[in-house]
């Protein structure tokens, strides 16, 4: 099976490399041809033994090509680029082999080699895992009572792991928020929950995507049986002391080098702008002159030196800003509604109807990475976490990780 | 809510839920707890036994069918003539229940007729339990949403239920396809999607990468059905961060067909 998905690949990587163009009109009108979906996923998960989870080992790029790109004084969004080689065999190396007879969905895979999955073999067990090296355990044992219990939005400090269990197939407002502390490995705390209404009736909530910094856990959720406002909160690790930050119509917050930063505004259903708090005092301060223009913002992601986010008027722009820049930038334009943008370092992530997608900071340029729908994800760290779509609802999905300390930056070749 | 055939008293859910209410309310108390006592709770779109259709069934999709697709008939010309149309009366409704998608996409497209009902209304006439609205109950029960579309429909619209495999056929899509141009701009009905997400695959716009099932109100086309446009209950309100999620959307019919697949429509 593995031999047959090589030669299928490297005939796709053939055909890609000829027929498919850059045509710089975003990620909707850039189509490669010829590309069939087999054809260019890593090969099939392969059965027997543990699973691996390793990040991938490639060729390290000479490291000016690591060099950021500083986009200032450009006002040109970047350039549709065939996803290159270089990528395509950094996916292939990565691709995450899963023995027979067991489900396992990487979540997270960080700096440090620790990867989070979920291992689920149906009527045995469902399980979040950890795994470095030959070491492994669990985090949380789900039981066999819950199969239907999805983890989602992990993230990773080195120490701690935040994520959300979502605990029904139908709602996104039933869920549970854990912390883990690989340190203890002690069962994980539960912080919150989907709260209910006056009715009892869980009210709806944005999802809840934690952030992890400076020893405390923020989240963002509706609560205290007030359907129409969103409370963000912080949640001190070493004693659990809980503090309401803000309280308004804000979303997820995301973490910005010293500062948390989210999406609100001062009345229900008006267009949202961006909020700083700083992490040291939690205390709110200004908006930096730079973003005090940006709004209507329809996802958000950052990490220690860079923020993302999409916003236009029909949400199908992918914007950046770095500390050092004097300005936002257009990273892509006229895409097809770019939806859960994540960051790997220079590299951005997210995800569009039609395939996942990965825009680099280096080269100004962006490129598609699945040959169609599935998953794409990265958490504050280096390594991306790809998912091919599955041939079948019920069979399992291809995954690869692929570190982007490893691979050159996209190019502009053809820009 | 899925196609497992895992059945579960109502009584035995209510308890479940309000097990889940205790649990988490004791759970709240003080700084963080100890995962011990995990909450529980399950919601299934059910698949009770073999999804078929009767025979007043098949006969009325096959008339249906019949008349959008002879050729120069009435309805076929009146449907290639207009390449987008979309339903303006059938409004997205947020679901006041977590489980409710079902009860909110009827109550939108009923409608398309000028019918108001509530929500709570809707899951009475679909049954709708903690498990959500089945797609298919058994000999017995039928399909709960086209029997409670079929009762608010005006007089000579009968709505049929259409099973999907989990990837439809081309000849599948298409047919939805020249359904969907039908049922908007010549009958004037939207369509009930029953969708299955899953890890990977497609998804409904702003849905996370996880497993959902779901229902939508299909209310629109466009490009002469290669574009479906539908409302989405899942969009919470006029508060900002419903962002994510739309009320009104538009996706590749082709798609939403895979993201139907494994369970179906009813036009």
């Amino acid at each position: 099976m593995a031999t047959s998905g090589s030669a299928r690949l490297l005939t796709a990587c053939v055909i890609l490399t000829l027929v498919a163009g850059c045509s710089g009109t975003g990620p909707a009108r850039r189509q490669p041809q010829g590309a069939s979906p087999p054809a260019t996923a890593p090969a099939t998960a392969r059965g027997g033994g543990t699973p691996v989870l390793t990040t991938p080992t490639t060729s390290a790029p000479g490291a000016s090509a690591r060099e950021p790109a500083d986009p200032t004084g450009s006002d040109r969004a970047g350039c549709a680029v065939t996803l290159p080689r270089s990528w395509q065999r950094a996916l292939t190396d990565g691709r995450v082999d899963v023995p027979d007879g067991e489900r396992l969905e990487v979540q997270l895979a960080a700096a440090d080699g620790t990867t989070f999955a979920v291992s689920t073999r149906e009527g045995k067990q469902h399980r979040l895992q950890w795994r470095r090296g030959n070491q492994h355990g669990t985090v949380q044992d789900f039981g066999l009572r819950h199969p239907d219990w999805q983890v989602l939005s992990p993230t990773f400090d080195g120490r701690h792991l935040a994520y959300r269990v979502d605990q029904s197939l139908t709602s996104f407002d039933d869920f549970s928020l854990y912390l883990w502390d690989s340190a203890t490995k002690k069962a994980p705390v539960q912080v919150t929950h989907g709260e209910r209404d006056p009715d009892g009736a869980l009210m709806a909530t944005p999802f809840v995507d934690p952030v992890l910094a400076k020893g405390w856990l923020y989240w963002t959720q509706t609560q205290d049986q007030d359907p129409e406002h969103t409370v963000l909160s912080g949640y001190r690790i070493d004693d659990g002391h809980r503090e309401v930050i803000s309280r308004g119509f804000g979303r997820a917050p995301v973490r910005f080098g010293d500062h948390l930063v989210w999406a609100d505004s001062d009345r229900a259903g008006q267009t949202s702008s961006l909020r700083f708090l700083d992490l040291a005092t939690h205390k709110r301060v200004p908006t930096p002159q730079a973003l005090r223009t940006v709004t209507g913002i329809f996802y958000l992601a950052g990490d220690r030196d860079t923020l993302v986010w999409v916003a236009g008027a029909k949400g199908d722009q992918v914007w950046a800003y770095r500390s050092s820049w004097s300005a936002p930038h257009l990273l892509v334009a006229r895409a097809r509604t770019p939806q859960f943008p994540h960051i790997a370092g220079d590299v951005v992530v997210f995800g569009q109807p039609d395939a996942m997608y990965a825009a680099d900071l280096r080269s100004w340029s962006y490129t598609q990475v699945t040959p169609r729908y599935g998953g794409i994800s990265a958490d504050d760290g280096p390594v991306i976490t790809v998912g091919y779509a599955p041939n079948t609802k019920s069979s399992r999905s291809v995954q690869s990780l692929l570190d982007t300390r490893e691979v050159p930056p996209l190019g502009r070749v053809g820009c | 809510m899925s196609s497992r055939t895992l059945t579960r008293p109502l009584l035995t859910a209510t308890c479940v839920g309000l097990a889940m209410i205790w649990t988490t309310a004791a759970a709240w108390a003080g700084g963080g707890t100890q995962v011990d006592a995990a909450p529980k709770g399950r919601e299934q779109s059910r698949v009770l036994g073999t999804p078929t259709l009767t025979k007043e069934q098949r006969a009325t999709l096959a008339r249906k069918d019949k008349a959008i697709t002879t050729p120069r008939s009435r309805l076929a010309t009146q449907s290639a003539a207009v390449t987008h149309k979309s339903l303006k009366l059938v409004r997205q409704q947020p679901q006041l229940r977590s489980y409710w998608c079902g009860p909110a996409t009827l109550a939108s497209l009923v409608q398309a007729d000028k019918v108001e009902i509530s929500q709570a209304s809707a899951a009475k006439s679909l049954k709708t339990t903690t498990n959500g609205t089945d797609w298919y109950q058994g000999t017995s029960g039928g399909y709960p949403m086209q029997k409670a579309l079929d009762r608010y429909a005006p007089e000579g619209i009968a709505f049929s239920p259409v099973n999907l495999p989990d990837g439809p056929t081309k000849a599948q899509k298409l047919a939805y396809k020249k359904r969907l141009v039908a049922n908007i701009s010549t009958y004037g009905q939207g369509i009930a999607g029953n969708a299955v997400e899953v890890p990977n695959g497609p998804h409904l716009n702003g849905h996370p990468n996880r497993t959902i099932y779901h229902w939508v109100a299909v209310r629109g086309y466009d490009d002469g059905g290669e574009t479906t446009r539908y409302a989405d209950s899942v969009a919470g309100s006029s508060i900002s961060w419903a962002a994510p999620v739309p009320r009104y959307n538009e996706i590749d019919s082709d798609t939403i067909m895979r993201i139907f697949g494994a369970r179906g429509y009813i036009w």
